[in-house]
């Protein structure tokens, strides 16, 4: 039985097959035709989509719902909806305000819409729960952070790591908050989901976030479920310290080298799940691109124990299903797999024509925002507000330019540029900063630094 | 009118211990009491239930603070219908009370002119006073804006301590009574008759995370061997401004009363369903790993957080 299966494997225990957990957030609605929105908002919906995901992808363990939001939404956060892709948050209400929220405000069971997700829940948890591992997701405490107080954090760590602390504090108690509410609707596994813990050195989480995470992934062991802590982004020198912090897990996207990322957890005897690529492949790819993908996966990796095969992060809203069954069919039928892609041949994205501004020539410096999705990522929304929240004191010497690798073109682009981790920024074709986000007076700087000024 | 009293005092000090006496000086008299705990189980309720006198319970917040203010207002207006002579209003032990005398006032259109507010009366924690004074500003705001203070705990301090501290609470406020106890015995009824409202303008309380501290609580239905609860607090205590409960034992039910080093345990009577102890962080939410691991060592299936 694939939960089984999961809950081996996340017992560190040897498995008869790599285990599958595809996660299909809002791409789960496209199967039915819902809009994201439509999907997030209301359980039917949810529930109808998550069992044609199950009779399609055959997962071994899949998430209820895949939505940072939620929390930061019921903390004062206007939310921006989108059709094809999780809300994003528009307004943070301490962005200026540097204070801690009131624990009245604490997520419960019929605040925002958490209603909606543990009906969900329990249906899900009735009809397919006795198959099926079901990961309940929630927002990791540093993005949370984040949400509320908005890119000012980021100079906060630099300049009062202690009040960075004591919020991300907060977001933790709120995040064992979720973490029991989604325990008692019935979820086997709790993700942790911190996409922005790949934008924070390892001395800076040890120091402001160790504790906070440590605490959260205590609590989810003390209920006797299984822990999961979810990165996106280049979280390659990350890796160890988030092992410090004792999840049962950990998951990884296609920016993490992951057979070198299993030498850590592997010392550390914690899972590791991850990275089939989102976009290059599960999005634009094709059906063999896929399975070649996941069949390369499984060989980089010698010890198939405490190894998950899942896509790196949420999947794309348009993700042709047909990618995904290809995912599924290759986990679980790896030799008949090899057999169908023996005359692979790669069409290559790179290839295509693409033209490289002239800096030189250029009036203006040329910043480049190389991101996945501003809207989806955290990172990337947080990295391109660095921009646009500089962009007043420096739009007489420099103009800015954003790239998403969901657009075949843009992904062109990024290979001929030789940016290899998203999302970074190029100024005048120099990759100047690679999965960092740099303060307004450090962007500042750099761009005078280039126009000479 | 109903003489109003407001008890402050950090957590441990004595505020609870305060009001068991003072019900007792005022045996005979119409006694009510509001007492507050920004955690969510109200232990201080259970210990001052008694005959005869009302009470009203806040818990979830300071009642100074926005969350839970429009509840201790609506009490304040419920109580002022009831035939009372004297009423306590217990803070709890992180407040800030400087807008106490603010809402008095903002309620009278509601209350009429029942209320005689004569002002806070604060219980300072003799042997940790020096210390929190100078790290936590509720503390040094629950002085400053006293009517009058009192030393508790001085049988843990030398008469050396006892100067130190009087003169501190001196310099953060110099015109007013300062009295030392044990245990809160002396003469309250002397304590509060000499009591004036202080005659600093009021403002508006201050809400620092230092005045939220994380609170947990840790549950469980089946009884405990006496020396594992023992070992239990006696590992959390040191990284908690305060602990306090009841819990089932094998030799019967027990209240806990512990802050810093200080740690008791009371034989307790009457029968409580399950044990809840509250446990106040000094150390942030990193307090949740502390308590758990104890919990591994000394009560491994029998509590829960």
């Amino acid at each position: 039985m694939g939960k089984e299966l999961i809950f081996k494997s996340l017992r560190h225990e040897k498995t008869q097959r790599v285990p599958w957990v595809p996660f299909a957030g809002v791409h789960a609605g496209q199967l039915r035709g819902y809009t994201a929105e439509e999907m997030l908002t209301n359980a039917d919906n949810i529930v109808e989509s998550l069992e044609e995901v199950a009779k399609l992808y055959m997962p071994d363990g899949m998430p209820v719902i895949f939505d940072l939001q939620i929390e930061a939404e019921i903390l004062g956060c206007e939310l921006l909806w989108a059709k094809d892709n999780p809300p994003s948050v528009k307004t943070h209400p301490l962005d200026s305000e540097k204070s801690i929220p009131c624990t009245c405000k604490f997520p419960s069971a019929d605040s925002g819409r958490i209603p909606v997700v543990l009906e969900a829940m329990k249906r899900v948890k009735s009809s397919l729960g006795e198959e099926i591992a079901l990961y309940g997701l929630l927002c990791g405490p540093f993005t949370l952070a984040s949400h509320l107080r908005g890119s000012s954090i980021f100079m906060d760590m630099v300049k009062d790591p202690e009040y960075v602390k004591d919020l991300i504090g907060y977001c933790g108690q709120a995040a064992c908050r979720m973490a029991d509410l989604y325990m008692k609707a019935g979820m086997d596994v709790i993700a942790v989901v911190d996409p922005l813990i790949s934008q924070v050195s390892p001395k800076h989480i040890e120091k402001m976030m160790l504790e906070t995470f440590t605490a959260v992934f205590d609590y989810i062991r003390s209920r006797e479920r299984f822990s999961c802590f979810f990165v996106c982004g280049n979280a390659s020198k990350q890796i160890e310290v988030m092992c410090k912090t004792g999840p049962d897990g950990i998951s990884v996207d296609e920016n993490v080298d992951l057979p070198k990322a299993k030498e850590i957890t592997d010392r550390y005897n914690i899972n590791i799940g991850g990275n089939i690529p989102l976009t290059t492949t599960m999005l634009h790819g094709t059906q063999e691109d896929n399975m070649k993908k996941v069949i390369d996966l499984m060989d980089s990796v010698s010890d198939h124990t405490n190894f998950i095969i899942s896509p790196g992060c949420d999947m794309p809203y348009a993700t042709p299903p047909e990618n995904t069954v290809a995912c599924a069919q290759a986990v679980k039928n790896p030799e008949r797999t090899r057999e169908l892609i023996k005359n692979y041949q790669p069409e290559e994205i790179a290839h295509m024509d693409i033209e490289i501004p002239d800096y030189e020539a250029s009036e203006k410096v040329i910043i480049e925002l190389f991101l996945l999705d501003p809207e989806q990522c955290a990172a990337c929304t947080y990295m391109l507000a660095a921009v646009t929240d500089a962009y007043e004191d420096i739009k007489d010497m420099a103009e800015y330019r954003v790239y998403k690798y969901f657009i075949k073109e843009d992904i062109a682009r990024t290979a001929k540029m030789g940016v290899k981790n998203l999302p970074s920024i190029c100024v005048n074709g120099d990759i100047r900063w690679i999965s960092i986000i740099p303060s307004k007076e450090e962007l500042i700087n750099v761009i005078k630094e280039y126009a000479g000024k | 009118m109903i003489k109003v009293f407001l008890i402050t005092g950090f957590l441990g000090a004595g505020k609870t211990t305060f009001l068991k006496e003072a019900f007792e000086a005022f045996e005979g008299m119409k006694t009510g009491a509001v007492v507050n705990e920004f955690g969510d189980v109200n232990i201080d309720g259970v210990i001052l239930k008694r005959e005869g006198i009302k009470l009203a319970e806040l818990t979830g917040g300071s009642i100074f603070c926005a969350c839970i203010k429009d509840k201790f207002v609506d009490s304040l207006i419920e109580m002022s219908k009831m035939d009372l002579d004297i009423m306590f209003i217990e803070a709890s032990g992180l407040a800030d009370p400087a807008s106490m005398g603010n809402i008095i006032e903002g309620i009278k259109h509601k209350t009429g002119d029942v209320y005689d507010y004569r002002g806070s009366l604060c219980i300072a924690d003799g042997d940790s006073f020096m210390e929190l004074s100078n790290i936590l500003t509720a503390v040094k705001a629950q002085v400053e804006f006293a009517s009058a203070v009192i030393i508790n705990k001085t049988d843990l301090i030398g008469h050396e301590k006892l100067e130190k501290v009087r003169a501190k609470i001196k310099e953060i406020n110099p015109c007013i009574p300062i009295y030392g106890a044990v245990r809160c015995k002396l003469d309250i009824r002397r304590v509060i008759a000499d009591m004036e409202p202080s005659p600093k303008p009021p403002g508006e309380s201050i809400n620092t995370p230092e005045n939220r501290a994380e609170t947990f609580v840790v549950k469980g239905q089946r009884a405990v061997k006496i020396h594992a609860l023992q070992d239990f607090i006696k590992d959390i205590s040191g990284e908690s401004y305060r602990v306090k409960g009841f819990c089932i034992t094998e030799e019967g039910p027990v209240r806990i009363s512990a802050a810093g080093d200080a740690i008791e345990f009371f034989p307790w009577k009457e029968e409580i369903g399950e044990t809840k102890i509250v446990v106040i962080s000094a150390i942030g939410f990193r307090m949740m790993s502390v308590i758990l691991r104890s919990i591994e060592k000394n009560a491994k299936g029998i509590f829960t957080i």
